[in-house]
């Protein structure tokens, strides 16, 4: 089979096999459930095994060479500046809608209602604040990222900067992978910030909950580890929504169609990506803290 | 000084040596403001009376290359030599395999077997940094000029330049007038984007930016396709004008006879692979243009007569 120059630069679509004219499908025995089995195990290592190559790739270039001058300010306001108003708006509601559901839940116990800020803040600090960011940007950005790479692709922008030997790599993916790589964490606070601040309203001006009491109580139940996991988390989910997205619209084939399967993949994968990603972090984070602070 | 920058100096004062020569003996024909070249067709005779550049040392040769998609095969042991200085001209049906061929060439497609040399190198054995400098001896025209739609033209062009040279802005801009001017594009197009420029006009803007780096050899996909007639000679003159000033070798892939004849010292024909006879060559017509319209094999006079009829042999 031919294979594409590296990092997937032919651009030429797999063709019909011959004897499959359009006015005669041939008959086809339907295959078995191992070898769909097997077919499908393949494509899975064969699709994952180049997304750690392409991964491998972006991560030599970031290493071996600077971006090039102006493509690094444009990439960080799109996907930085314009996330801004949906990342913020987001997590305002987001921490609004926590203090809703828990505060019915809370008010049930005596004495349980000053733990209402510690739930809501830890919650939306070490889980929701990063993994919802990370969500949004995925569709917001990863879509985003996916048809724009993807229809340079198919009018054959990404070959003519390998005409011109520039590695479009280094040129059109390192910018975007760095920007979600240093921004999304930013953004990540600002989630944080706006949850924090929509629980409080809710639990002290909608709720009454006394504002001391609130503060207080988070204060003592969320440390810097908590918001330094978040952010790591965020880091690692930057990291994978730039590389898959860009992934999916480099390697687009078939027009406009192609276009749009990019972007959808781009924000399925991420979305799965993410909370896959989640699992294990968790894990990770959690182990280490227990042997950095093991429990008396 | 960069690497880069420095194989791209030696490329310019090498293709500017090149070009120097290719001025002195061959009267050049600027095109006009308006773009429209005021040259006449060039005689077939003309091109046949430089039978040295037909035959000099080869400086691209592919050696069985055969480049397959699944289970198709779309170029099969494809062998072939481009002396230095040649126009070629590879023709063909739709489908045949002349863009996969031009791709291979400059390294969009790496062949399933076969070698690609250029200057007696295997291209696919050189590191990925190297292949990336010897891409600059390459100029590249798309099908569809392949312009970068987020640049206005001024920065499409000036791109290979930036990219490649630490030139201060004054020069670039100044250089970037100059190629256009050459093509016959005046500054009112610097300011424009892509989606604003007419078919021709991106073709000719995609031929600008090829050759911003002066480069040695240039691949043309389809130049003419989808071009009112007037066009397609303007950019058929612009390619001969190419190949005659600068000495640049020349690969131009089409499927119009008239860009054929117009561009074009030695031609080859490619054949759809399917419908090859067993064991017989994809590359069914290989010879000077002159010969062309003698060819005792049906399928090449079938194909410059533009006639389908009977003559077709459609073996599946």
């Amino acid at each position: 089979m031919a294979q594409a120059a590296p990092e997937g630069s032919g651009t030429t679509t797999l063709p019909a096999v011959p004897g499959t004219s359009a006015g005669s499908p041939p008959a086809e025995a339907s295959p078995s459930f191992w070898a769909v089995i097997r077919e499908n195990t393949v494509a899975f290592v064969v699709f994952w095994g180049d997304i750690a190559d392409f991964t491998a790739r972006i991560v030599r270039w970031m290493a071996t060479r600077r971006p090039y001058r102006g493509t690094l300010l444009p990439n960080f306001y799109q996907i930085g500046v314009r996330s801004v108003p949906v990342i913020g708006t987001t997590g305002l509601f987001i921490g609004m809608v926590l203090a809703v559901q828990t505060y019915a839940e809370f008010t049930r116990f005596p004495g349980m209602k000053s733990w209402l800020g510690a739930a809501i803040n830890a919650s939306i600090i070490r889980e929701l604040g990063p993994v919802l960011a990370a969500t949004m940007l995925a569709g917001r950005v990863g879509s985003a990222l996916a048809a724009e790479l993807g229809t340079m692709r198919i009018t054959e922008q990404i070959d003519a900067l390998w005409c011109l030997g520039v590695n479009p790599i280094h040129y059109l993916v390192v910018p975007r992978f760095l920007a979600c790589v240093v921004l999304i964490p930013l953004l990540t606070v600002l989630a944080d910030f706006m949850g924090v601040l929509g629980g409080a309203a809710i639990s002290t001006q909608f709720f009454g909950i006394e504002s001391f009491e609130y503060w207080q109580v988070s204060q003592e139940k969320i440390g810097i580890w908590d918001i330094f996991c978040g952010l790591m988390k965020s880091t690692v989910f930057g990291a994978a929504i730039a590389t898959i997205s860009c992934h999916r619209g480099f390697h687009s084939t078939g027009g406009a169609e192609g276009v749009g399967r990019a972007a959808t993949d781009a924000f399925v994968l991420s979305f799965v990506a993410i909370l896959v990603l989640d699992f294990f972090l968790g894990l990770f984070f959690t182990g280490l803290s227990a042997i950095l602070w093991p429990r008396g | 000084m960069s690497q880069n920058e420095k194989v791209c100096q030696n490329s310019l004062s090498k293709a500017e040596g090149d070009a120097a020569g290719a001025i002195a003996a061959t009267p050049a024909t600027v095109p006009s403001a308006s773009g429209t070249s005021l040259e006449a067709a060039p005689a077939v005779a003309q091109q046949e009376s430089t039978p040295q550049r037909l035959t000099g040392p080869p400086l691209l040769r592919l050696e069985n290359v055969t480049v397959r998609f699944g289970a198709q095969n779309v170029l099969q042991d494809v062998s072939l030599e481009i002396p230095q200085g040649q126009s070629l001209a590879v023709m063909g049906e739709s489908g045949c395999g002349k863009t996969v061929f031009l791709k291979v060439l400059i390294g969009l497609i790496r062949p399933t077997s076969g070698r690609v040399l250029l200057d007696g190198v295997d291209v696919h054995r050189l590191s990925e940094a190297e292949w990336m400098r010897q891409r600059l001896r390459f100029g590249f025209v798309f099908q569809s000029a392949a312009l970068f739609d987020s640049m206005s033209v001024y920065e499409n062009v000036a791109f290979p330049l930036r990219q490649h040279t630490d030139w201060d802005e004054a020069t670039i801009r100044h250089r970037v007038r100059q190629q256009l001017a050459e093509i016959g594009l005046g500054e009112e197009v610097l300011a424009k984007y892509p989606a604003e420029l007419s078919g021709g006009m991106r073709k000719r803007v995609g031929l600008a930016r090829a050759l911003m780096l002066k480069p040695q050899i240039m691949l043309y996909d389809e130049p003419t396709t989808g071009l009112d007639p007037i066009m397609a000679d303007v950019i058929n003159s612009l390619i001969r004008q190419t190949h005659e000033r600068h000495g640049i070798t020349s690969v131009v892939v089409t499927h119009d006879l008239n860009t054929v004849r117009r561009v074009a010292q030695r031609v080859v024909m490619l054949y759809p692979h399917r419908r090859l006879k067993p064991g017989e060559a994809q590359i069914i017509f290989d010879g000077m243009l002159s010969d062309l319209d003698n060819t005792p094999d049906l399928r090449v006079r079938q194909f410059v007569l533009g006639q389908a009829g009977e003559l077709l042999h459609v073996r599946d």
